[in-house]
C-alpha cells in the first residue's frame, strides 16, 4: 500500500502531519506515540525573539470545539535551534518549523537562520488569530501574504507551505497570491476567532478576550476552503481542521488535500497520527485501490 | 508514564456531587507520586473534547490501581459519574511533578479547599510514613455533607480540623482562618533561632522554618491567602494548582500559571508548585 506523497522537495511516507501548536517539539509526546509512524512534524511556531503569549486562561471548551488564546508563546528562534532542533532532527521524519513574524523583515530573517540540514520545510504562519497587531494578519491581505512568502523564498531553498486563515472575503484570492509569490503548498485553514463568556463573573472566559477555534466544530468550514483552494491553486494543498478520524482526513482528501494535519485530536488521542494512517490504508483496501492519489480530488 | 485502557473497578458516590473511582491500570509497572495526576478520557464523544486531570488520590492494593476523588462539576464528570464497573477508561499517565517532601521537616500542615483534599490523601499516605512527626489537616468545606476524608486523615494518625462555610460541621469559617490557629501553636522563633535558609539537599531556599511544611490544594482564592500566611509566619508551601488542560504533556502551554518566574505549564512544571512562586 503506498500511501506516500510529496510536498515540493519533502517526501512523507504517509499525508498526516501533526499540527503546528499542538504537538509542541514531539520530544513531549515521546514516551506514548510512535513519532516515526508521523508523515511530517509541523513544530510549533518560533519567532525571532522569546514570546511570552498571552494572559491565562487560554483554553476554553466549546460544543466539540476548543477555543486557545496562547499567544505563540516559545524561547525564539536560538532557542529553538539549540534545544529543541536536536530531537526533532533525531525522531527521522521530516521536520517542518513553523515560522511567525511581526513583521516581512522578521520572516526573513527566520527563513535565513533555519536555512539549516536539520529543517526540512518552513510552515509560513501568517494566520495565528492570537497576536495583537495594528494591521490585519499577513494572511487576510493577498499583498502582504505574497510580499512574507517571497521575503522567506528569497533566503530559503527549503520547501514552503503557507498556512492562511479562513478569515478573509475571498479565500482563492491569497491562495493565488501565496502561489504567485512562490509558496510551494498551501495549509488551510488557521483557527477561526471566537469568544466565550461566564455569565456568572460576567468575563469573557480567556484571559485575551478572544482565541482560535479549533477541534470537530470546524471542520465543515475547513474542508469547504481544501476544496474551493484546491480548485484554484496549482501547488499542493494541505487541509487541516477538525480532523479527529481516518473518516474525517479521507473527506479532506477526496476534496483535493494532497496531506493533512492533525491538531487538537493529539490532546484526545496522542496516537491520532497512526489511527488516521491506519484508517487511510483500511479505507483504500477495501475500495481495492492500491495508491492514495486514487482518492485525492476525487470528489464526484 | 503509560497511554491504557484503565478498568473501572469501582466508581461509587461517597458524599453528594463526590464521587470514589478505582482504576486499574493495565500494563502500568512505575511508581506513582502524591501530587502526580492522570489525565482522562470520560466519554468517545467530542463534548466535551478534552481530556480531564484528575490527581491521584491514593495506590490501591497494587501499585497499578490507583483511586481518583472527584467533584461533580461539569460535562466530563457527569459522564465520568456515569461509568459503570468493568467498563474502561482511556488514562494517560501519571504525569506532572508531584509533592517534594522536605526530609527535615517533622510538623506537617494539610490545608484542603473542598475537593481539594483528593491529594492530599495521597501526600498524607506518605508523610504518615515518617517518624516523630505530626500531621494536622484542616479541611475546609462549603457545608458538613460535602465533608471528605475525615475518617481517612484520622485513620493515618493525623489531627483533622474540620471548618465549615456555613458552620454546620466543625469551626464555622474559612479554612484559612484554621490554618493561623494552627500555626500559631508552633513557637515559631523559639525552634528556628535563626531561621534556616538551606534545605537538606543543600540548596537554599530562603528563611524558612526548617521543621513545619505546609501542603495545601483548594481554590486559587484560598491559596492566595495560605501564601500570604505562609510568606508572613516564613513557612515553606506546597500547592497543587488545577487549570483547564489541553494536552497534559507540556506541549500545548494551555494551562500555564504565572510565576514570578514567568509563565509555567501546570501539567508538566507542576502540578505542585511552591506557594511563594505564584504570581496571583
Amino acid at each position: 500500500m503506498d500511501l506516500a506523497v510529496k510536498i515540493g522537495k519533502i517526501k512523507l511516507k504517509n499525508p498526516i502531519m501533526v499540527a503546528s501548536g499542538t504537538f509542541g517539539y514531539a520530544e513531549e509526546f515521546k514516551d506514548i506515540t510512535d513519532l516515526k509512524g508521523i508523515g511530517a512534524i509541523i513544530t510549533k511556531s518560533v519567532t525571532m525573539k522569546p514570546k511570552q503569549g498571552n494572559k491565562p486562561p487560554r483554553l476554553w471548551e466549546t460544543t466539540a470545539g476548543l477555543l486557545n488564546s496562547i499567544g505563540l508563546q516559545n524561547e525564539g528562534v536560538e532557542d529553538f535551534i539549540k534545544n529543541k532542533l536536536p530531537f526533532l532532527k533525531s525522531v527521522g521524519v521530516p521536520v517542518i518549523v513553523s515560522i511567525a513574524g511581526e513583521t516581512i523583515n522578521e520572516y526573513a530573517q527566520l527563513a535565513k537562520k533555519l536555512n539549516i540540514p536539520a529543517v526540512s520545510g518552513l510552515e509560513i504562519n501568517i494566520s495565528c488569530p492570537n497576536i495583537k497587531t495594528k494591521h490585519r494578519l499577513f494572511a487576510q491581505d493577498a499583498k502582504a501574504a505574497a510580499s512574507a512568502v517571497k521575503a522567506v523564498k528569497k533566503n530559503t531553498k527549503k520547501t514552503t507551505i503557507t498556512k492562511l486563515s479562513p478569515e478573509v472575503t475571498d479565500i482563492c484570492e491569497i491562495a493565488r497570491a501565496v502561489e504567485k509569490g512562490g509558496s510551494d503548498a498551501i495549509s488551510v485553514i488557521n483557527t477561526i476567532k471566537g469568544m466565550a463568556v461566564d455569565i456568572e463573573t460576567q468575563k469573557p472566559q480567556l484571559g485575551d478576550i478572544t482565541g482560535g477555534l479549533s477541534g470537530p466544530a470546524i471542520k465543515p468550514v475547513a474542508l469547504r476552503i481544501v476544496w474551493e483552494t484546491t480548485q484554484t491553486v496549482r501547488i499542493p494543498v494541505i487541509g487541516v481542521g477538525g480532523i479527529m478520524t481516518a473518516d474525517d482526513a479521507i473527506e479532506f482528501l477526496l476534496c483535493g488535500a494532497t496531506a493533512v494535519q492533525i491538531g487538537t485530536a493529539n490532546f484526545l488521542n496522542p496516537q491520532a497520527v497512526i489511527a488516521v494512517a491506519e484508517g487511510i490504508e483500511a479505507y483504500l483496501k477495501e475500495k481495492n485501490l492500491s495508491n492514495l492519489k486514487e482518492i485525492v480530488g476525487r470528489l464526484k | 508514564m503509560i497511554h491504557t485502557k484503565a478498568e473501572i473497578l469501582l466508581n461509587q458516590r461517597i458524599v453528594p456531587d463526590h464521587f470514589k473511582m478505582v482504576l486499574r491500570l493495565n500494563g502500568f509497572k512505575g511508581k506513582i507520586k502524591p501530587g502526580q495526576f492522570f489525565h482522562i478520557r470520560a466519554g468517545s464523544g467530542y463534548d466535551p473534547l478534552l481530556r480531564r486531570p484528575l490527581s491521584l488520590h491514593r495506590i490501591g492494593d497494587k501499585p497499578n490501581i490507583i483511586e481518583l476523588l472527584y467533584k461533580v462539576v461539569g460535562k466530563g464528570t457527569q459522564l465520568m459519574s456515569r461509568r459503570s464497573k468493568g467498563t474502561y477508561l482511556d488514562v494517560i499517565g501519571p504525569l506532572g511533578n508531584g509533592f517534594k517532601i522536605e526530609k527535615a521537616q517533622r510538623n506537617f500542615i494539610i490545608v484542603a479547599g473542598g475537593i481539594g483534599a483528593a491529594p492530599l490523601l495521597a501526600l498524607c499516605d506518605e508523610l504518615a510514613k515518617f517518624r516523630k512527626k505530626s500531621i494536622t489537616v484542616v479541611l475546609g468545606a462549603k457545608f458538613a455533607s460535602y465533608i471528605v476524608c475525615e475518617k481517612e486523615f484520622k485513620d493515618l494518625g493525623a489531627e483533622v480540623l474540620i471548618v465549615t462555610e456555613d458552620g454546620s460541621e466543625g469551626t464555622k469559617g474559612l479554612a484559612t482562618d484554621v490554618l493561623v490557629d494552627v500555626i500559631k501553636r508552633f513557637d515559631l522563633r523559639a525552634t528556628t533561632g535563626p531561621l534556616a535558609d538551606k534545605d537538606t539537599s543543600g540548596i537554599t531556599i530562603g528563611s524558612y522554618h526548617p521543621l513545619v511544611g505546609v501542603y495545601t490544594c483548594g481554590c486559587k482564592d484560598m491559596l492566595k491567602e495560605i501564601a500570604k500566611i505562609c510568606k508572613y509566619y516564613k513557612l515553606k508551601a506546597q500547592a497543587s494548582l488545577e487549570e483547564r488542560m489541553g494536552c497534559g504533556l507540556g506541549a500545548c502551554l494551555g494551562c500555564v500559571v504565572n510565576t514570578i518566574n514567568g509563565y509555567k505549564r501546570v501539567c508538566k512544571d507542576g502540578p505542585v508548585f511552591d506557594l511563594s512562586e505564584i504570581a496571583f
